[in-house]
């Protein structure tokens, strides 16, 4: 047991200081690191670098610098590597003029699946993603859904040890996100899957960890738990106030139990402050009695739980990126005080 | 290579340019064999060759103008990131799959000079001999094609381009006929693809055809192999 948990916990893909630039975005001296098994997140907004990223371990584009290593071997494009792993890309096309099937074994035969086992492959792929009943439709025919399934099929031939997969989940409609999750999570079990998404909900639901990055950097790698749990450590306290930036800012820091202060200024000459604190704490009552102190009144004051999906928010969007789509989980707000 | 070889060749047999191309070449063939052979009664096989090559130039850009429409599209280019294969594979397989599709059309030709030695006497060395020069005119004459197909975007402008060549080449002769410099005709003379299998029409050997063809098939082969890898990458 202990060895298997080791394996689980070992390194088992290594990117060190990726450049590349392709398509107006570019990754600069990225570097990060993916555990043995699991299903792990790539988490930014649009065109923050993730399919980037993902071309780059899946060897479909070559880096301009650094490496990556897999299981402690630098992988480059060669097929004899590219055939230990699987991509799904974002929007996949194929050959119009090819049948769901005669693409598969297209597949199949071109990552070297011999014909006795490749039947059965191809039969057990498409049971597992739902493609059966499709089977015998030209490529041209099928939807962005259908096509994303045929992908996930076509990916697993091989048996490859890898799975990279660009936007995991191609649809809104609830119960078809449903049998997406449900695959992700079963194909996580038995491979490494990376799959990178700018939704938010898709990775928090479906993976152990994430990375986030925006504008081709990285932001933080972590587990979940361990990146929520440092969010629980602090709160926010959001204040409307009028008075001078850098003394209240100055001042507000100075307090007991504040993590941090930030102040912005609105056209009206009201000042919007930002005050982090710890979360065993309240501050509210120094707070005011500080800012009636200084003879600034409290127009409007809010407590704000922070979220990670908040926090994902305002992270990319300090980058100048556009934020998460499609996301529902919204900072809680606890309560106000005007 | 094998797998994208496998792939084009069925590609070949489920696409209308490929059932035109085809038609159209056993049409022209068969509309030479029967006023030049039968009805002439030339039972030398090698006497057509000229017509047997124009009608080639005339059918095979319906086969190549569309050849590389699918990668162009992005169709192919997207199984190539997902799948263990290199452009260079990719590329080749195309190429080998328009070689193996002339290659077999030079094959059923094999079976026209036993027919024709029924109707009168055959040199069979030299009749094969002549279509080996045939086959070879239609490497280089399909890495030509292929090169222009791969080369360039805009759909009007590769048929366009791929119906010039042919009618350039066979035209060179008599537009080098008309300058005034001697050296000028000599060196078309050579280089003329229609031209140069001339020797082998009289069942003569001239080693230089082959060489020529063969040159031919070679730099334009490999100016398409590497224009394809670039449309690839980009």
């Amino acid at each position: 047991m202990e060895a298997m948990a080791e394996s689980k916990t070992q390194e088992w893909i290594r990117v060190a200081g990726l450049s590349k630039t392709e398509g107006g975005v570019s990754l600069s001296d990225f570097s990060c690191s993916f555990s043995k098994g699991g299903v792990h997140g790539i988490l930014g907004p649009s065109g923050a670098g993730k399919s980037l990223l993902l071309n780059l371990l899946s060897g479909s584009l070559e880096p301009e610098g650094g490496q990556i290593m897999m299981r402690g071997t630098v992988f480059s494009a060669d097929p004899a590597m590219k055939a230990k792993i699987g991509y799904v890309p974002k929007d996949p096309v194929f050959y119009s003029n090819m049948t769901v099937l005669e693409i598969l074994d297209f597949m199949g035969q071109a990552r070297g699946v011999a014909a006795d086992k490749r039947y059965r492959q191809i039969k057990e792929a498409m049971e597992l993603t739902g493609v059966e009943e499709i089977q015998n439709r030209l490529s041209a025919r099928l939807n962005k859904e259908e096509r994303k399934r045929v992908s996930y099929a076509g990916a697993l031939l091989g048996n490859p040890d890898v799975l990279y997969i660009d936007e995991p989940i191609p649809v809104k409609d609830a119960a078809k996100r449903g049998e997406f999750s449900n695959l992700i999570a079963m194909l996580g079990k038995v491979k490494t899957v990376i799959l990178a998404s700018s939704d938010f909900s898709v990775v928090r639901s479906l993976c152990e960890d994430t990375l986030i990055m925006a504008d081709g950097r990285l932001l933080v790698q972590d587990r979940f738990e361990a990146l929520e749990e440092k969010l629980l450590r602090s709160r926010s306290l959001r204040v409307t106030t009028k008075g001078q930036k850098e003394a209240m800012t100055a001042e507000i820091r100075a307090l007991p139990d504040v993590l941090d202060c930030t102040a912005e200024a609105t056209r009206g000459g009201e000042l919007r402050l930002s005050v982090e604190y710890h979360a065993d704490r309240d501050i509210r009552e120094s707070l005011s009695r500080l800012l009636g102190e200084m003879g600034a009144p409290i127009l409007s004051m809010t407590v704000e739980t922070l979220s990670l999906e908040s926090v994902y928010r305002s992270l990319t969007a300090a980058n100048g990126m556009r934020g998460s789509e499609g996301s529902s989980l919204l900072p809680e707000k606890q309560e106000v005080a005007e | 290579m094998n797998v994208i070889l496998r792939r084009e060749w069925r590609s070949v047999f489920h696409s209308l340019s490929s059932y035109l191309f085809m038609g159209g070449f056993a049409l022209l063939c068969g509309i030479i064999m029967t006023v030049f052979h039968f009805s002439y009664g030339y039972t030398n096989f090698e006497f057509g060759l000229p017509y047997y090559a124009t009608a080639l130039a005339l059918v095979l850009p319906i086969l190549t103008v569309c050849f590389f429409r699918p990668e162009k599209r992005g169709e192919g280019i997207q199984l190539l990131r997902m799948l263990p294969l290199s452009a260079k594979d990719w590329i080749l397989g195309k190429l080998w799959c328009l070689v193996c599709v002339w290659g077999v059309i030079c094959g059923v030709m094999a079976i026209l000079p036993p027919i024709l030695g029924a109707i009168g006497g055959v040199e069979y060395p030299s009749v094969y001999l002549g279509l080996l020069v045939l086959f070879l005119f239609g490497l280089a004459f399909i890495m030509i094609e292929a090169f222009i197909s791969v080369s360039l975007s805009n759909r009007a402008a590769v048929w366009i381009v791929s119906y010039s060549v042919p009618v350039l080449l066979v035209l060179i002769n008599n537009l080098a006929d008309l300058l005034p410099w001697m050296w000028v005709r000599t060196a078309v003379e050579y280089v003329s693809l229609f031209g140069a299998m001339t020797p082998f029409v009289f069942s003569l050997v001239d080693i230089r055809v082959p060489v020529l063809y063969g040159s031919v098939a070679a730099v334009f082969g490999i100016l398409a192999y590497r224009r394809g890898i670039r449309m690839i990458k980009e």
